[in-house]
């Protein structure tokens, strides 16, 4: 079973980023600022780590040819080499990894007609082509994709989905993403990238992991909101319903049971549920839940030393007499 | 042919465009041409008409025009380590060092082949503008299979120098290595040893390295070509 090992990586803006990835999806969540791009190439051997080293069962992507030909990948901007046309470069990889040449784009549809240019391709088309390439590869020990499912398009999201769960049972799959929702719909463990350091790892990432203490948000379409309201109102897991624009949105502490205390009421009320829809967090909401469990973790330690919390200067007014800080 | 070479040799003649070469040939060409018309104006005898003619080879065509040729022809190109690594090829499985050694092919050709008809151009700008019986050094017919084999060392040797520079130094070792060349390859001592320029100045007739024969100057030119290649191929990771 292949393993994908970082080793206290140093690679701007990646900072001493240390990972074992083992086979199964594996989501990181953050901007390409956070780090996302470079951990991408590091694992495509694009890049080579200023510090620190990037592995896969041993041997290192940046130079090994024959580890890069196995691995699939999808980097943050793709900038196929070649001159010729689609199915030129198509069987120009193919020939360069060993692929029989015959091998065409089975991800339909991937919208792309073989006899373009390659130079005429947009950018996302760029992105799309590289992604079928890389979904295409049957034997990928890693599979490491930069946003694939935006790269992907609304037509063969659900296609991408399925593929990366097939190649998560037996090879290593790193995603990167920036959004919250692709995340939720990607599954797999989710790891929270914040300027480079790996902040957060959860097992899901559902609001109760990515934003505690935020609560979770569901819209809801029905035909009865009233009886469905009167139904809610009794359940604990509610904290706030309220009737807006002909939907109802429920606030609550957990998505789970906020979604359970809905289908609870909607049977007790005996009403029909047309529509039930989350509210994904952004990746801001995110990033400032890390920022509050840490002061929270940094609150707690302070209050365990035996001599108890330090005050801190909070405002010019607690100035002493002196003109120094209140102690 | 290795289809990492290949792609390498495909690369660079994609890096360097159809475009831009043709500028480049152009302003070469011109630059001879105007520095064969301004020599042309001071022969008088034999001796001048040969003098005209070595300045106009290993002044500005082999002196001036090709290090500066092939220093933009490396900017042009890029050699540096982020390019290689991320370029396209590799990444789907090409070995980068062989990638790397032929995406320096396209440049080499390019500047042999200008360098090759800068030569030519100087050899018959010289001979045109003086009198058909000084028989200089270097005739049309015996001279021109020189000046294409000197343009075809020269360029290999300036285009592994500065593809070597520029890996280990960027934009800067590019630079130092063209001061160096000019400076230190002027020297007929030890210090020019290292240097293109030197080898080239024997070949053309001019003042020799440690007193080597042009047989000796083509061999170092060669070595110094080899080892420079091979050099940048082992800082290229595979």
């Amino acid at each position: 079973m292949s393993e994908l090992t970082l080793t206290a990586v140093w690679s701007p803006p990646l900072k001493s980023f240390s990972a074992r990835l083992a086979v199964g999806l594996h989501v990181v969540l953050g901007a390409d600022t956070d780090g996302t791009a470079s951990l991408i190439e590091l694992c495509a051997g694009v890049r080579a780590p200023r510090r620190g080293a990037v592995a896969l069962d041993g041997e290192h992507p940046s130079s090994s040819p024959r580890l890069r030909r196995r691995i699939a990948s999808l980097l943050p901007i793709e900038d196929l080499s070649g001159s010729g046309d689609v199915q030129a470069w198509l069987e120009a990889v193919a020939q360069l990894r060993g692929a029989p040449a015959q091998r065409r784009l089975e991800l339909s549809p991937v919208e792309i007609t073989l006899t373009r240019p390659l130079a005429g391709l947009s950018s996302a088309e760029r992105r799309r082509l590289a992604l079928a390439v890389a979904l295409n590869e049957p034997e990928a020990p890693l599979v490491a994709l930069h946003e694939p499912l935006a790269a992907a398009g609304p037509l063969s999201r659900e296609a991408v989905l399925a593929r990366l769960a097939e190649r998560a049972a037996r090879a290593v799959v790193l995603v990167t993403t920036a959004s919250v929702e692709d995340a939720r719909q990607l599954g797999g463990t989710v790891y929270v990238l914040e300027r480079g350091v790996l902040v957060r790892q959860h097992g899901h990432p559902w609001p109760s992991a990515l934003t505690p203490g935020l609560g979770a948000r569901l819209w809801i379409d029905t035909d009865s909101p009233r009886e469905l309201v009167a139904a809610l109102a009794s359940s604990p897991d509610v904290r706030e319903a309220r009737y807006v624009s002909e939907r109802i949105e429920l606030q609550g502490d957990d998505l789970e049971r906020l979604a359970l205390a809905v289908s609870q009421a909607a049977v007790t009320a005996g009403v029909h549920v047309r529509r039930l829809q989350s509210e994904a967090p952004d990746l801001e909401a995110v990033h400032g839940a890390s920022a509050g469990l840490a002061h929270a973790a940094y609150r707690a330690a302070q209050q365990q030393r035996p001599s108890g919390p330090r005050a801190l200067p909070t405002s010019p007014s607690t100035k002493s007499p002196s003109g120094g800080a209140a102690p | 042919m290795n289809p990492s070479f290949r792609h390498g040799l495909m690369e660079g003649r994609r890096a360097l465009g159809g475009a831009w070469l043709a500028t480049a040939s152009g302003i070469v060409l011109l630059g001879i041409g105007l520095a064969g018309l301004m020599e042309a104006q001071a022969i008088g005898g034999a001796d001048s008409a040969r003098r005209t003619e070595l300045r106009l080879l290993q002044g500005a065509t082999f002196g001036l025009m090709l290090p500066l040729l092939t220093f933009c022809l490396s900017s042009r190109v890029g050699s540096d380590l982020s390019t290689l690594l991320g370029s396209g090829w590799p990444r789907y499985g090409a070995d980068r060092r062989v990638f790397a050694v032929g995406r320096l092919g396209f440049p080499l050709l390019a500047a042999c082949a200008i360098a090759a008809l800068g030569a030519v151009l100087a050899l018959g700008l010289s001979i045109a503008s003086s009198d058909p019986s000084l028989a200089l050094p270097l005739g049309l017919t015996t001279g021109i299979g020189a000046v294409v084999l000197i343009a075809a060392l020269g360029s290999a040797s300036y285009v592994a120098g500065f593809a070597v520079a520029q890996l280990l130094g960027g934009a800067l070792g590019r630079a130092l290595f063209l001061v160096g060349d000019w400076l230190l390859g002027a020297g007929t001592g030890v210090t020019a040893l290292p240097w293109p320029r030197a080898h080239l100045r024997a070949l053309l007739g001019g003042d020799a390295v440690l007193g080597m024969s042009a047989l000796q100057a083509t061999g170092c030119l060669l070595a110094l070509t080899l080892t420079l290649t091979l050099l940048y191929a082992l800082k290229v990771p595979r």
